[in-house]
């Protein structure tokens, strides 16, 4: 573990570090020590997969990893992304903390990078332990598709982080967090989704970078227009 | 506030008797005016309700997040009430559209649903916003109701034109099903009569969001005397 991650006290004071990764860096250390989240939507995410082969039974239908891959590596990142969506401001609710998040010596914009850092960071990871997993079920040889597939997941990871933080906030400031979320989450998505499956699709199918670049532009426009919606409406949500 | 309710009243009087005028024109226009569709036949009709339906319910959506920017930088709850109405109707009229295509689409196209992108991006903004709704009865207070509403009235806004673009996208090469909304190639009478539906639907939105506006804010005076009842000393 690198030691800037493992000592909070030698955390660079707020003026010296971004503020923004000043919270990132916190919410992982948090996790670090805890493991919850990350616990919960790994085994979730592989949950989400065994019920995914029961309900289609791949193996009697014929189909490989390149067929369904692409459904089922979204379906386990948007689902189990709810979970430590939801947990990265859950965890702030305890103990009045997100008072504190929002008298936080910084603009509200950094609160709101920070936790989109965060919560980035841990869909990745997820993912990072669940695709070998899902390819191993399949079959399938991730590795010759490692590094396209790596850049697709990652920027429709962040799209979908990015609206998922701004909904996250919001929901957590209401009396049934854990319900509204998927509601918001979900249709408010759509874009991200389909731009993400459909890249997906064509990576596993061993296409070039050129076939589904543009897909891959418009998923970072769609995360580039809600960091930056994000940004600037954040102060809206941690308002008391 | 004192001086919206009369306002709101003088809309309200002069425009429900055009709104019941005109909507008597349309449905007369629509049955013994113009002709039968010759591929789709008699219920091609439903065209004449579904596009005017479904763009005051894009209308709506837009006066949401008009309402919703006006309110987060004046901090006005009277903008926060325009919203709540304009979201609660956009979310009827998505709801007729999408009542209403499947059953054009089931006798023109053999399919109660189609994915096609106009339908398909109505449901998401159907579900955005009824989500928008649920954010609402959620909240705990109405402040926060207002500000939390307002920043997903304006994100889900946004979104529009990334959806219809994506579920497109989506579909790629399928044919499209319906002709392009703008009345290309119609004839003059179908022409006439849509444009006459289309401007009776703005009128009829115009009507009922003056009247759920005026609704809000008498609710919020309800709220506010029986919050005085209840502590007398303040």
């Amino acid at each position: 573990m690198p030691r800037w991650l493992a000592a909070g006290r030698e955390v660079a004071p707020l003026n010296a570090t971004p503020p923004a990764l000043v919270i990132c860096v916190k919410d992982l250390q948090q996790e670090l020590k805890t493991r919850e989240s990350f616990t919960a939507a790994f085994f979730f995410a592989l949950l989400v997969q065994l019920v995914f082969s029961f309900a289609f039974d791949f193996q009697s239908l014929g189909l490989g990893f390149q067929d369904v891959g692409a459904g089922v590596l979204w379906i386990t990142l948007t689902f189990s992304s709810i979970l430590s969506l939801q947990n990265s401001f859950v965890i702030e609710r305890e103990k009045n903390c997100l008072a504190a998040l929002a008298l936080c010596p910084c603009d509200p914009s950094s609160v709101f990078l920070g936790k989109f850092l965060a919560n980035l960071i841990f869909v990745l990871a997820v993912q990072a332990f669940v695709l070998p997993i899902s390819a191993l079920f399949f079959g399938y040889d991730l590795a010759a598709v490692a590094l396209p597939l790596s850049l697709v997941v990652v920027v429709n990871a962040a799209g979908f982080s990015a609206l998922g933080t701004l909904f996250a906030a919001i929901s957590v400031r209401t009396r049934r967090s854990e319900l509204l979320l998927p509601l918001l989450l979900f249709p408010a998505a759509t874009p991200v989704v389909i731009w993400g499956v459909k890249a997906t699709r064509l990576c596993l199918a061993g296409r070039g970078l050129e076939a589904y670049e543009y897909l891959v532009g418009l998923s970072a426009c769609f995360g580039a227009i809600f960091a930056v919606a994000g940004v600037l409406l954040f102060d809206y949500v941690l308002e008391e | 506030m004192e001086r919206l309710d009369p306002m709101l009243r003088t809309i309200e009087l002069v425009l429900f008797p055009v709104v019941a005028v005109l909507m008597v024109a349309c449905l007369y226009c629509i049955f013994c005016v113009v002709p039968n569709e010759v591929t789709m036949g008699a219920v091609q009709r439903i065209f004449y309700f579904l596009v005017p339906s479904a763009w005051v319910a894009f209308l709506g959506f837009f006066v949401v997040f008009v309402a919703s920017t006006l309110y987060l930088t004046t901090r006005q709850l009277v903008w926060d009430t325009l919203a709540h109405a304009a979201a609660e109707l956009g979310v009827l009229f998505c709801a007729i559209v999408l009542l209403s295509g499947p059953i054009w689409a089931r006798p023109a196209w053999g399919t109660w649903w189609t994915w096609e992108a106009r339908l398909t991006t109505t449901l998401v903004l159907e579900l955005v916003f009824v989500a928008y709704l649920v954010l609402r009865s959620q909240a705990e207070s109405r402040d926060q109701a207002a500000r939390l509403a307002a920043v997903v009235g304006i994100v889900g806004f946004l979104d529009v034109p990334l959806i219809y673009f994506s579920v497109k996208l989506w579909r790629g090469h399928h044919p499209i099903v319906f002709k392009s909304g703008g009345g290309e190639g119609l004839e003059p009478a179908m022409l006439k009569t849509f444009m006459l539906c289309m401007f009776t639907f703005t009128l009829f939105f115009s009507l009922l969001l003056a009247l759920r506006f005026r609704l809000g804010l008498l609710q919020e005076d309800l709220a506010e005397i029986k919050d005085r009842e209840m502590s007398p000393g303040a």
